[in-house]
């Protein structure tokens, strides 16, 4: 019961997101501080981990298909699908749940406590439409996010590889080469834009309409890096079902 | 001027608001007293809307709350300025940017107007050096006096203050008290203040409407509550020595 009233409470949010629309004087200043914040901010993480996971998935796969009767081309291929297919767009939007998830919660929490939010409201503003739809506009970009993510992604496992010598630089290409799809490209878009959805919107569902004081701000943001991570592998699963069988 | 009729308002099973009716003239500083727990806050926030009151009416210069249309509530609340209890500054913001902020949202005014008006409001508040700084950068009276300056720069008919001075120190709360006194009397706006600050009773009640348990207990002036015999009123004006004190010096004097 307590589900169902959070799940119509979510909808009635996103409903009245899109209602009144803020003045686009100052709605435009504050995607642009989102995109800074929720976008730009995340560019050194995503890439530190990016490129060093790459690295351990190259090299995993290497050690642990080094076999003479399995093709050389196997690391480029494994490392190219596992990173394009489920680390780019799921790992890396759970670990951004905890980021980016946790400083929409934090902020429109604090924002809640402080009577910010109240004081918004007082002036007549859709808080709503203020506060949480600038943040689902910056997080349309999370696909680029998700696209730099790729590309060092497998940078990172082409360089462990090749340095490390698990591998040759023609059979690390060839194997990214190798029967590449488009679709995977597609399906792995799909559901990124997805989960940027659901990252501005859980997070801010759970900053909003937080109730208590401080401490509850850092309750209120693990419930929506635990929550965010959920709808995030339900909504994988569910994509992928769909998408890929 | 507000007039509030029968406010009825419950959280659940718990009635918070008993049929409270008052009126809050134009021109006056109006105070809610009363125990913490009493209504006040809830009573406060049905007034500005903040929360839906479940029975009763709130009159705003003869227009009905209950008659009011979206559009007619959204024009209502950019006649309203607000004064929270912990002054609600926005972090992100400058000091000037705090005060400018209505008028960017509601009014088509250039940048220079906007500017010469959150001016006006600062010198108004008197504001020192303090336009660049961050809310974090400012004292507690200071933040107070950028609340009351960004509730009065888009000229409100209404002006309501939860506990402007708590949290102060005595001689700044009396600042703050003396300063929406006078904004009240020089504008002439119904300005609607929740307190149980026995100074600000003291210096600026023109009207003062004791709560308690959601009930209006009794409702007079600064000058009345020192005579009145209501013992729910003397309890709580006079719970301190030094009150009950001031109180029989005052009595002594007028007889």
């Amino acid at each position: 019961m307590k589900l169902l009233t959070h799940i119509g409470r979510y909808i009635l949010m996103i409903q009245k997101t899109f209602g009144k629309f803020t003045k686009w004087n100052v709605l435009k200043n504050l995607i642009i501080r989102e995109i800074d914040d929720l976008i730009i901010g995340s560019l050194g993480i995503v890439a530190f981990i990016s490129f060093f996971v790459g690295g351990v998935v190259a090299i995993q796969t290497a050690i642990n298909t080094d076999n003479p009767l399995l093709p050389g081309y196997l690391v480029g291929f494994a490392t190219r699908q596992s990173i394009i297919l489920e680390f780019a767009p799921t790992f890396i939007s759970i670990i951004m749940a905890g980021k980016v998830g946790s400083f929409i919660t934090s902020s429109l929490g604090t924002m809640r406590v402080t009577e910010q939010i109240d004081a918004l409201e007082v002036m007549g503003i859709n808080t709503y439409n203020y506060l949480i739809f600038p943040k689902i506009i910056a997080l349309t970009l999370y696909p680029f996010l998700i696209s730099f993510s790729m590309a060092l992604g497998i940078l990172g496992g082409y360089l462990a590889c090749v340095s490390g010598g698990f591998s040759s630089h023609a059979d690390f290409i060839d194997g990214l080469q190798l029967d590449f799809r488009a679709f995977h490209i597609v399906y792995a878009f799909i559901k990124t834009f997805l989960f940027a959805l659901l990252l501005a919107t859980i997070p801010s569902y759970h900053g909003y309409f937080m109730k208590g004081g401080a401490l509850d701000v850092g309750k209120a943001s693990t419930t929506s890096f635990v929550w965010t991570s959920v709808a995030i592998i339900i909504t994988n699963t569910i994509v992928t079902n769909l998408l890929l069988t | 001027m507000i007039k509030i009729n029968n406010l009825i308002k419950s959280f659940e099973e718990t009635q918070v608001l008993k049929g409270i009716s008052t009126t809050f003239k134009k021109g006056k500083t109006n105070l809610i007293i009363g125990q913490s727990g009493s209504g006040k806050t809830v009573f406060l926030k049905c007034i500005i809307g903040l929360f839906e009151a479940d029975g009763g009416d709130i009159i705003f210069d003869n227009t009905s709350l209950k008659s009011m249309n979206v559009k007619a509530r959204a024009l209502l609340r950019q006649e309203i300025g607000m004064v929270f209890q912990g002054s609600a500054l926005f972090d992100s913001m400058t000091v000037e940017e705090n005060i400018m902020f209505p008028m960017r949202m509601f009014t088509s005014a250039s940048n220079e107007e906007i500017k010469d008006r959150a001016n006006t409001v600062i010198k108004r508040v008197n504001l020192v050096n303090a336009n660049s700084k961050l809310p974090s950068e400012i004292s507690g009276g200071m933040k107070k006096r950028v609340a009351i300056a960004r509730a009065i720069v888009m000229n409100p008919k209404y002006l309501f203050c939860d506990e402007p001075n708590s949290g102060l120190d005595p001689r700044t709360a009396i600042l703050i008290d003396n300063l929406i006194q006078e904004i009240t009397s020089e504008y002439q706006i119904t300005t609607v203040i929740n307190t149980h600050d026995m100074n600000s009773v003291m210096e600026i009640g023109e009207k003062i409407v004791f709560l308690e348990h959601g009930i209006k207990q009794w409702e007079g002036t600064n000058q009345e509550v020192f005579k009145t015999d209501n013992e729910a009123v003397t309890k709580f004006v006079y719970s301190s020595e030094m009150f009950k004190k001031i109180r029989k010096v005052y009595i002594d004097e007028s007889k």
